[in-house]
């Protein structure tokens, strides 16, 4: 306890930041290393200790409104490191910070880690959007990235964020030019010959205009488990 | 349930985009003292080698061995350590490492770039890296097929140094900053140093480096399993052929991660006996780019002729990345070179399989064909009639049967030199030309005589060294 109260006693003026390296998981890993998949809204959080002292984690209480997959009581709890009260302050950008009174989608671990799969990447925030006129329920994950159908199938998107009711594109405050490739590549043989450029063996299927995953397509990705 | 279509939600979104390496926060001293807590001595040197790596680039971290004070997140040293994360509260068990730092907000509140707008990024007081102490790390280089989990050590150090710069995850582009697997993830790529030199724009170094990968990324695949299906492993196909045939190679990648254009920039492949590529290796052609300013792919693949006289054998495939036709080598090298696991097995050209007719012989088991043509004095070409005399020696005629013109023989001298040996002897002053082929290996050669001079014998033990 002495190793986290000189660490509270930083931490208090001065928090923790931090960044990870776990595996980037397939959304069908993500599901799969899943215990539970539900629904639930933020209604309280607990910051404790952990590591012995060095670093501390949330317990988030949730009100669950709809289990997807597994065995969940009505209350129930998701923790992730970091966390901020009036004794600690010790934020984790990798790891997500819930939204009291907010709606998630959750694809939690099994006991003792009680997190979500690979963090931002089991953890998806459900928002409404308005577009031409109409609402619809998005599923965005703690990465940032929308969840989305493509040919009949979930798949990550971009990157995005809710503006004014609005689904947004992230751009970066920086200077994002991009890097073009450069096209003025020669190929040749050994003997100095020109090597023939092979073209695609099969056309490249453009991409379609995707939809916005729904809750339902999550449901039937989870029910598909194997 | 209605669905809109995403394509409204977001007007002008591309998928085919590559995304920046980006930072926010940045440290408050540099360059950057660093303490390595690590215990043992090969650890050490790997973590001394990953600081080292990013210090290629630019003049930013300190790294020693060893450390003065008690370890403390909040102690005020840069610390790198293995700790215990087996059963953390709130952490996902695959977790490998992570990075904090203080104070918080300095590295902004969002997981991969690009840095949303509006980002508030400041100075870290502190920054320390956390590995696991759960698993077995891996302290050598991953040759480019080994399994997936193999936790290289000096890839995930690399990444979390990268953090402790300020740099986030890149899932959308080739980078250390993304998840890749532990081959990938050991390059430091052209989009990480860019944002690199962004950073630290008065610690920069003015270096020369190109840089060459067995992958590619593939900006129209953006979902993405562990090590991102965006990442396409280089191949080539088919990877059987005879010599004189052609194979096409396609997914690598050619970066240039230098302060300047590279104005003559050559990527060459070669065949190899063994995974170490060099010069000195089977060359069957390349790319060149004059010049190369920033990166080049190739997702289709090309088609480069595998030359005539290759030995028949396996082979890997690599490829050396340099400047001019010398392919000449920058200081950088640990990112100029590679190799794929599958071997390219090389055959006989088909058409070299010896068929003995009255004008070839076929020695030594029908494995050498041997043939002679020579020329009148008025200029015309003619094949000579060719006797198989005993299984490794023959005689050949040119204007009748009882008027040998020249006897030739192919020994097995294996066990001499490794060598098959051609010996010839002629008794004309006719000009000639006798070409004898390997058809196991596809080489060739050819032995001239000049019309009007007294023909020299041939005593050949250098040229097929294809043994047995």
């Amino acid at each position: 306890m002495r190793r986290f109260l000189s660490l509270a006693a930083v931490v208090a003026i001065a928090a923790t930041a931090s960044a990870t390296t776990m595996r980037r998981y397939s959304l069908e890993e993500v599901r799969d290393h899943a215990e539970a998949v539900f629904v639930g809204k933020v209604v309280s959080s607990t910051v404790r200790p952990v590591m012995n002292g060095q670093l501390v984690a949330t317990d988030y209480s949730i009100e669950v409104s709809d289990v997807l997959s597994g065995e969940v009581p009505a209350i129930t709890t998701v923790t992730f490191l970091g966390g901020k009260d009036a004794h600690y302050d010790v934020a984790i950008p990798g790891s997500p910070a819930l939204e009291a009174g907010r709606s998630y989608l959750f694809f939690r671990t099994k006991q003792p880690n009680n997190t979500t799969v690979g963090w931002g990447q089991g953890l998806y925030r459900i928002e409404k959007v308005k577009t031409a006129g109409a609402e619809q329920t998005v599923l965005i994950s703690g990465d940032g990235e929308l969840l989305r159908m493509s040919h009949g199938t979930l798949v990550r998107g971009e990157a995005v964020t809710v503006r004014d009711g609005a689904l947004v594109k992230i751009a970066s405050s920086d200077s994002q030019a991009g890097d073009a490739r450069d096209t003025n590549g020669v190929a040749f043989n050994a003997d100095g010959t020109p090597a023939r450029r092979v073209g695609p063996a099969t056309a490249v299927a453009a991409e379609a205009p995707g939809t916005a995953a729904t809750l339902e397509d999550v449901r039937i990705f989870v029910r598909s488990r194997q | 349930m209605k669905k809109l279509l995403f394509v409204l939600l977001i007007a002008g979104s591309a998928f085919a985009q590559r995304t920046e390496s980006c930072t926010c926060g940045i440290p408050g001293q540099v360059p950057t003292p660093w303490e390595i807590r690590h215990v043992d001595p090969v650890a050490q040197q790997a973590a001394v080698n990953a600081f080292n790596t990013w210090n290629l680039y630019a003049d930013i971290l300190a790294p020693q061995v060893g450390s003065s004070v008690t370890y403390d997140l909040g102690n005020g040293h840069n610390e790198i350590l293995f700790r215990d994360f087996s059963t953390v509260p709130g952490l996902d068990p695959s977790t490998v490492g992570f990075a904090p730092s203080l104070p918080n907000g300095a590295f902004g509140n969002f997981n991969q770039c690009p840095v949303p707008f509006g980002t508030s990024c400041g100075v870290f007081s502190e920054a320390d890296v956390w590995l696991s102490a759960d698993i077995d790390w891996h302290v050598t280089r991953p040759n480019v097929d080994d399994p997936r989990d193999a936790a290289y050590y000096y890839s995930t150090a690399i990444h979390e140094i990268g953090h402790t710069l300020g740099m986030h995850h890149n899932f959308k582009n080739l980078s250390t900053m993304n998840y890749y697997q532990d081959y990938a993830g050991q390059f430091v790529s052209r989009a990480d140093v860019l944002a690199l030199r962004r950073q630290f724009p008065s610690r920069a170094k003015s270096v020369s480096d190109l840089a060459t990968y067995p992958f590619r990324y593939d900006e129209t695949v953006q979902t993405g399993s562990f090590g991102n299906n965006a990442l396409k492993p280089a191949t080539f196909s088919p990877t059987q052929v005879s010599a004189g045939g052609s194979i096409t190679i396609k997914n690598w990648t050619i970066e240039n991660l230098g302060t300047a254009a590279v104005t003559s920039a050559r990527l060459r492949f070669f065949l190899s006996t063994d995974a170490n590529i060099t010069t000195s290796d089977i060359y069957i052609g390349g790319f060149k780019w004059e010049p190369l300013t920033s990166w080049s792919d190739d997702p289709d693949g090309t088609a480069f002729q595998i030359p005539a006289g290759t030995p028949a054998g396996q082979y890997y495939l690599g490829a050396i990345v340099g400047s001019g036709d010398n392919l000449a080598l920058d200081g950088i090298t640990y990112n100029n070179s590679w190799y794929l696991p599958t071997k390219l097995t090389v055959g006989g050209s088909p058409s070299a399989v010896c068929t003995p007719t009255a004008n070839r012989v076929c020695l030594n088991s029908n494995r050498y064909a041997v043939e002679l043509k020579y020329r009148t004095p008025d200029g015309a070409q003619n094949s000579a009639t060719a006797i198989k005399y005993t299984e490794n020696s023959a005689l050949y005629w040119f204007s009748g049967p009882d008027n040998i013109e020249m006897v030739v023989k192919v020994l097995n001298a294996c066990g001499l030199n490794s060598h098959y040996w051609v010996y010839g002897a002629a008794a004309t002053d006719l000009q000639f030309d006798l070409t004898v082929t390997d058809t196991k290996s596809g080489k060739v050669k050819t032995y001239s005589h000049a019309a009007g001079t007294p023909a020299g014998a041939i005593t050949d033990q250098a040229t097929f060294d294809t043994c047995p």
